[in-house]
């Protein structure tokens, strides 16, 4: 390798305000092998080292395109996949690490809703046994209690009246009514953590507004922490209070909501904000694509930073240099060589104090 | 405004249903000018890709109703035999371009054969013409020749968007007509193929129906919209007027359900489903749902009402004002 020392990557904070974190994700990487033509296997790093944290009640939002990984971290923090470096704790214990007990448990207390309401869904079960059979498999309950239980979970993401919802099959529901059963069966359990992988992005937009409602009133009523997965950082401008940006693997860009909206540091953020259409008639004389091309597969990723193809801003050593999140403004950290000060004389430390890119002349135009 | 292209007045299509017959389409009347953008807008159900079919010749087998007149430069789109309509309308006046069309490729040969295959088979062109047709339309959409010989699996998810773009340029249709073209994409690359639509749109003096049911979208590509619910017109308008100042309710609370990165409001979300049309709710279809029904709303239907130039809403509010 020929790229200047670069600094470690320096994990965030797997504590929040010195308590217990309810969900900590420390340099976590999965890795699938792919048969690529008849002998060579293609090794993609699917999650490249990715850290972050949630606290009880918190909402974080992971915005990213195909190939970001950000499935893939929804995965491992439900258990689903293990990582094959770094790891995963719930209320500081190793998931990679639980007893089968143990894992059943948490499975009660995290739960997951999926992007597709029509896959997810069993259609030879009634909309009733579906949101039962979580209480079931978990043994909550008399069987009357976990009726009482299902009218409840029903009632709260208003598929009224239940009486004549409970009997349907889900191919007789709308697209939205359908992600509503899940978010039912979802918090049936009454989780603390609901990972919410896309759950809007195949529903009608008119019923996009009222799931992330939904969510967001668990969240406020139940104090449920939301881990939300999606590719539309508008949607994630409104659900949550952190945010993060994730490309080919990595977190580029993290930290509170509106500064990242407001303020966003890497050129990626700031492509994906320009790419969300408002419904504008001036839209019709401008150009809203600031990108070229797509991102690459995870197979083969670009040497260096991995947005530098892409990137409008780059510069001299992103095609070598890798950049590593560094705390640029308070809580918000990007992955961007722009803000690391390397061709000016390189920085003692990782965490730039201060400001944003106060006496930075090259600091992108937002 | 010029000779308008297509000019539909008064479609109906109605579907065979176990539970009865239900009328996708119900008496909706439009016209698109040559180069201008109509987008068709509404929730699944509101009969947009009816529209589509019907105007397309595609429709299913279990319609049970097809009523009204849609002409295509003066000529009746619905009555013609289906040896005309192939010989003189499909591909050479007007092409359509499905939702999730990236997977309308033939895997097992090249691309840019099968952007080529109308041309030879439809065209008349030789091998050498339809080639040099193929790679020419590629230029168009931005891709390179290259993609001419690859396989459709060696292209990315915006490649092959552009690619059936080519395909359905190659016969020089007038009309374009786009079902969720970009639903299937990422952001970036469906903000990419927008820029691409309008380019072609301003070159070509392509005219265009695109359907979607995200307002944002359409916003930016459509001159007029043409917003649908239960099978019929809401409002239709200027993209300005109808953007800036909407007249019908449900135009409000589509509009106010789009998640925005400039305003603090959170998205407001619409109370209720879309009605099941196989016994629609009397009086005006959007009354059960809509905020501000009174009294006359579920007795009457109201029809579109003139509410500004070329603006018109169907609703009983509009009435009322002067």
């Amino acid at each position: 390798m020929n790229a200047p020392a670069s600094p470690s990557p320096v994990p965030s904070p797997i504590k929040g305000e010195g308590q217990l974190a309810l969900l900590s994700v420390l340099d976590a990487s999965v890795v699938f092998t792919a048969r690529k033509g008849l002998f060579a296997a293609a090794r993609v790093r699917a999650l490249d080292g990715v850290s972050l944290h949630l606290d009880k009640g918190e909402s974080l939002s992971v915005v990213g395109e195909s190939g970001s990984g950000k499935t893939t971290l929804a995965r491992v923090v439900l258990g689903l996949q293990r990582p094959a470096q770094g790891q995963v704790a719930y209320e500081g214990k190793d998931i990679g690490r639980a007893s089968e007990g143990q894992l059943k448990e948490f499975r009660r207390r995290a739960q997951g809703i999926f992007q597709d309401p029509f896959s997810s869904l069993d259609p030879y079960m009634t909309v009733g046994q579906i949101v039962e059979e979580p209480l079931v498999i978990h043994h909550v309950g008399s069987p009357a209690q976990r009726v009482d239980k299902v009218r409840q979970a029903l009632e709260e993401v208003r598929l009224t009246p239940v009486s004549e919802i409970a009997p349907k099959f889900t191919h007789q529901l709308s697209g939205g009514q359908r992600q509503r059963v899940a978010i039912a069966r979802a918090l049936v359990l009454e989780p603390e953590l609901i990972v919410a992988d896309e759950p809007v992005s195949m529903v009608d937009a008119s019923s996009r507004a009222e799931i992330l409602y939904l969510m967001r009133e668990l969240q406020e009523r139940h104090g449920t922490a939301f881990l939300y997965i999606t590719h539309d950082i508008a949607t994630a401008y409104h659900f949550s209070q952190r945010i993060a940006v994730m490309y080919l693997g990595r977190i580029v860009e993290t930290g509170p909501t509106r500064q990242v909206i407001g303020n966003p540091l890497h050129p990626y953020t700031q492509a994906l904000l320009q790419a969300v259409p408002e419904p504008d008639p001036a839209n019709r004389f401008r150009r809203r694509g600031m990108l070229a091309g797509e991102p690459p597969s995870p197979a083969n990723p670009p040497a260096g930073c991995r947005f530098h193809p892409r990137c409008p801003y780059a510069f001299e050593g992103c095609d070598r240099d890798d950049p590593h999140l560094l705390e640029v403004t308070q809580g918000q950290e990007a992955a961007c060589r722009l803000w690391k000060g390397l061709t000016a004389g390189a920085r003692l430390t990782e965490r730039a104090p201060g400001s944003a890119g106060e006496g930075d002349d090259r600091k992108p135009p937002s | 405004m010029n000779q308008p292209i297509l000019s539909v007045s008064d479609l109906r299509v109605s579907y065979r249903t176990q539970g009865g017959l239900l009328p996708a389409l119900d008496g909706v009347s439009f016209s698109l000018a040559q180069g201008e953008a109509l987008g068709l807008v509404g929730e699944s159900g509101a009969g947009k890709s009816s529209m589509a079919l019907a105007l397309m010749r595609l429709l299913p087998r279990n319609v049970g109703l097809l009523d009204g007149r849609a002409e295509l430069e003066g000529r009746d789109l619905l009555g013609m035999s289906d040896e005309a309509f192939r010989r003189d309308v499909r591909w050479r006046k007007m092409a359509m371009v499905f939702q999730g069309a990236q997977e309308a490729f033939n895997p097992v040969l090249r691309v840019g054969d099968q952007i080529a295959e109308p041309l030879l088979v439809l065209g008349g062109a030789s091998k050498g013409e339809a080639r040099r047709e193929a790679v020419r339309l590629l230029e168009v959409v931005r891709l390179p020749a290259e993609v001419y010989q690859r396989y459709p699996h060696e292209l990315s998810g915006g490649m092959k968007q552009r690619a059936v773009m080519a395909m359905a340029l190659v016969l020089k249709p007038q009309l374009l007509l786009l079902d969720e073209p970009t639903s299937a994409l990422d952001v970036t690359v469906q903000a990419q193929i927008m820029d691409q639509l309008k380019e072609l749109k301003r070159d070509m003096g392509l005219s265009i129906i695109f359907i979607t049911h995200d307002v944002a979208i359409a916003s930016d590509l459509c001159d007029r919209l043409a917003v649908m619910y239960a099978g019929k017109l809401a409002e239709v308008g200027p993209a300005d007027a109808v953007l800036l100042r909407p007249q019908h309710p449900y135009t409000r609370l589509l509009l106010a359900s789009l998640p925005r990165l400039h305003q603090d409001a959170p998205p407001q979300f619409i109370p209720g489903s879309p009605p099941d049309l196989r016994a629609p709710p009397s009086g005006c279809r959007f009354h059960p749902r809509c905020p501000q029904a009174f009294a006359r709303c579920p007795l009457e239907e109201p029809g579109l009402i003139q509410v500004g130039e070329g603006h018109d809403s169907r609703c009983w509010l509009a009435e009322v004002r002067p």
